[in-house]
């Protein structure tokens, strides 16, 4: 008699603490927040930041990206960007959290807000990326891993600060963007912050100014490129990096960094490392295009390393096959 | 109207060397300068100079691409409007059009270069007047002008919607640009083999359409009447479209999408030299040749970047074929 009480004292007490587990595990998974950035910039960040939480992505990410993507973030649904967001898509998997982008447009944000969902509004642009960084961590009490992520951009930040102050000349780049590389991305005086050559140690020889564009893809065509000869290329897309490399058009040769093999391959896993958009990758796409320009100054093998850091850090750690892998070698 | 026979082929003979002398003139038009003097040394005498390069290399290519693209849409139009009998009707009518947009869209999004692209672009051009045709005979055994129209319409609105789902699906940052200039059309793009190609297309095909004029002629006219003038209007109905099919999924390919010349065009060339095809359909391609031409140098010469050549054709297509319509309707009240 005294067996079986023991046995179901036993149970009972087994019972009570699987409960008590249970409790604790729905606990922790409360104190998860679900959370959707509405443009591919923030959702980058995001995916460094707090993968775990995230509840649907903005597009369709290329199959060669996913694997370097968190696995947390890399099979969640599509559910849009801007205004081409599926509201009812969004609201059925119940998140808590959904960041805009600054500045916040209500007409996108209120239909969201009256549901009881919290909005934040964080910068898209890369030099408010501290700001960003900061908001993140407030509102998803990830400061471990936010001061990680400050600590890693000021390291990279101040380095090619020194670095900058050693060179000796700018090279002149073009962005080729598109099939042909026939579009590009242009230089603003008026936005210095953002000039993605200059940050990296050279000169874009498409200037705004003499453009009348600004924002979007400035369309070319090859006697254009041809009158500005740049010296270095960065491309997008890697078949015509492939082709630039291996057998470049009559065309392509003429330019000076065709005939002088500058040409690279903009990394793109899992987002762009340089523009379109100009995301939190910019930490290590910054010095990654600055060794391929001033190899002199910042070595392939000291860049491989902050790369290889920082993957390891925030996404996961890479060989050095898959390294050459990003930069479409 | 000119109704002289003389008349035209003067007025065709003009519109040639209006055509020549354009070409001459444009060669020395881009953002590389040089003096009209040195442009005509270097086209007989190329050295290793920039602008020698730019001169064979880009210019001339672009040159001859304006006027086989702008030809080659005239006359498919030209083709659709003759057999289809209906002046309204342009490359877009079966399907064409979206069919080709579809394959070029669906290659940027597997990520194809150039060359994959323009060879998805031509065979789904092809493969959107097959499933047009094959609707029509469907609707109806006889395959009569209604039932091709509808097909069309049917087969359009189904490649129209598969680019939209591509457009949602694509990288907004990457392949969505890519896509979108595409559908607005350049001739920066052109490149020598596939303009060898479509070159070679649009020179047999308007041999044999200008050959086979008569028949056009006779198609234009209602079914009973054409068969009673022993045209099998059925056969020749489907060897025309097939043409004109192949004209403009070329030219798409090549090109991107370039819209109103192939409706324009050939209004106007009935409007000016009447409906006898022999004089119509080389009318339309010299016209096609030079409005393209004439809007490709504005698209690489008017500011400093390119504009894309759609948005260009279409605005000049618009004032044009209005001009066209109220003198034609003002003439029509007089």
């Amino acid at each position: 008699m005294r067996n079986i009480l023991f046995i179901i004292i036993s149970f009972l007490f087994i019972a009570c603490f699987n409960q008590k587990g249970q409790e604790n595990n729905e606990t922790s998974e409360n104190s998860q927040q679900r959370v959707f950035a509405t443009m591919p910039t923030l959702t980058a960040l995001l995916e460094l930041l707090y993968p775990q939480g995230m509840i649907g992505l903005n597009y369709k990410p290329y199959p060669e990206d996913k694997e370097f993507m968190p696995t947390e973030a890399s099979n969640l649904p599509v559910l849009g960007l801007k205004d081409r967001i599926n509201y009812e898509a969004v609201v059925a998997l119940k998140p808590d959290i959904i960041i805009f982008p600054k500045p916040l447009d209500k007409a996108m944000s209120e239909p969201y807000e009256k549901l009881g969902i919290k909005i934040l509004e964080a910068s898209v642009e890369f030099k408010d990326i501290e700001e960003s960084i900061r908001l993140y961590d407030e509102h998803l009490n990830i400061k471990e891993r936010a001061d990680k992520l400050l600590a890693f951009h000021h390291k990279t930040k101040s380095l090619l600060d020194e670095l900058r102050t050693k060179m000796s000349k700018k090279p002149r780049i073009y962005f080729a963007f598109g099939i042909e590389g026939l579009q590009t991305v242009c230089a603003s005086k008026a936005h210095q912050d953002d000039d993605l050559a200059l940050q990296i140690g050279g000169e874009n020889v498409i200037k705004c100014e003499e453009f009348d564009y600004y924002q979007r893809l400035v369309p070319m065509n090859f006697e254009q490129i041809i009158a500005f000869n740049p010296e270095v290329v960065f491309v997008r897309e890697i078949a015509l990096y492939k082709e630039l490399i291996n057998n470049p058009s009559k065309t392509w040769q003429r330019i000076d960094a065709i005939k002088n093999k500058r040409v690279y391959y903009a990394p793109s896993t899992p987002s762009n490392w340089l523009h379109r958009p100009p995301s939190v990758m910019r930490i290590i796409g910054y010095p990654w295009a600055f060794s391929q320009i001033h190899p002199e100054l910042l070595s392939q093998d000291e860049l491989k390393s902050i790369v290889k850091e920082f993957f390891a850090e925030f996404l996961r750690p890479i060989s050095d096959e898959e390294y050459k892998r990003l930069e479409g070698k | 109207m000119i109704k002289s026979t003389t008349f035209k082929l003067y007025f065709l003979a003009f519109v040639f060397f209006a055509l020549i002398i354009l070409c001459l003139l444009t060669l020395h038009l881009g953002a590389v300068e040089f003096s009209v003097a040195k442009g005509f040394f270097l086209l007989f005498s190329p050295d290793d100079s920039t602008e020698s390069f730019v001169l064979h290399h880009t210019r001339i290519p672009r040159i001859i691409a304006a006027v086989v693209i702008g030809g080659a849409l005239s006359l498919s139009g030209a083709l659709y409007q003759g057999v289809i009998g209906n002046p309204l009707v342009s490359p877009g009518i079966l399907g064409v059009l979206s069919g080709a947009s579809f394959g070029a869209v669906l290659a940027m999004v597997l990520g194809f270069n150039l060359l994959g692209i323009e060879i998805f672009c031509f065979i789904f051009g092809l493969v959107a007047m097959v499933f047009a045709l094959f609707l029509s005979f469907a609707f109806d055994r006889n395959k009569t002008i209604l039932m091709l129209i509808l097909g069309g319409i049917i087969c359009s609105s189904f490649f129209s919607a598969g680019v939209s789902i591509l457009k949602i699906l694509a990288d907004p940052y990457n392949t969505l640009p890519n896509i979108v200039f595409f559908l607005m059309g350049s001739l920066a793009y052109v490149k020598a083999l596939p303009l060898l190609f479509v070159s070679l297309v649009f020179v047999v095909i308007f041999v044999l359409s200008v050959l086979l004029s008569r028949q056009i002629d006779i198609l234009n006219l209602d079914e009973e009447s054409a068969s009673s003038l022993g045209v099998n209007v059925k056969k020749m109905r489907i060897v025309f479209i097939i043409f004109a099919t192949l004209l403009a999924s070329s030219s798409v390919a090549l090109a991107g999408m370039i819209g109103w010349i192939g409706l324009v065009m050939p209004h106007i060339t009935r409007f000016l030299l009447g409906a006898n095809h022999r004089f119509m359909l080389v009318g339309s391609v010299l016209l096609g040749s030079v409005f393209l031409l004439l809007c490709d140098t504005l698209a690489r010469t008017a500011i400093r970047s390119e504009i894309p050549i759609g948005i260009i054709t279409s605005i000049f297509g618009v004032i044009i074929f209005s001009t066209v319509l109220l003198i034609s309707r003002k003439k029509h009240y007089d």
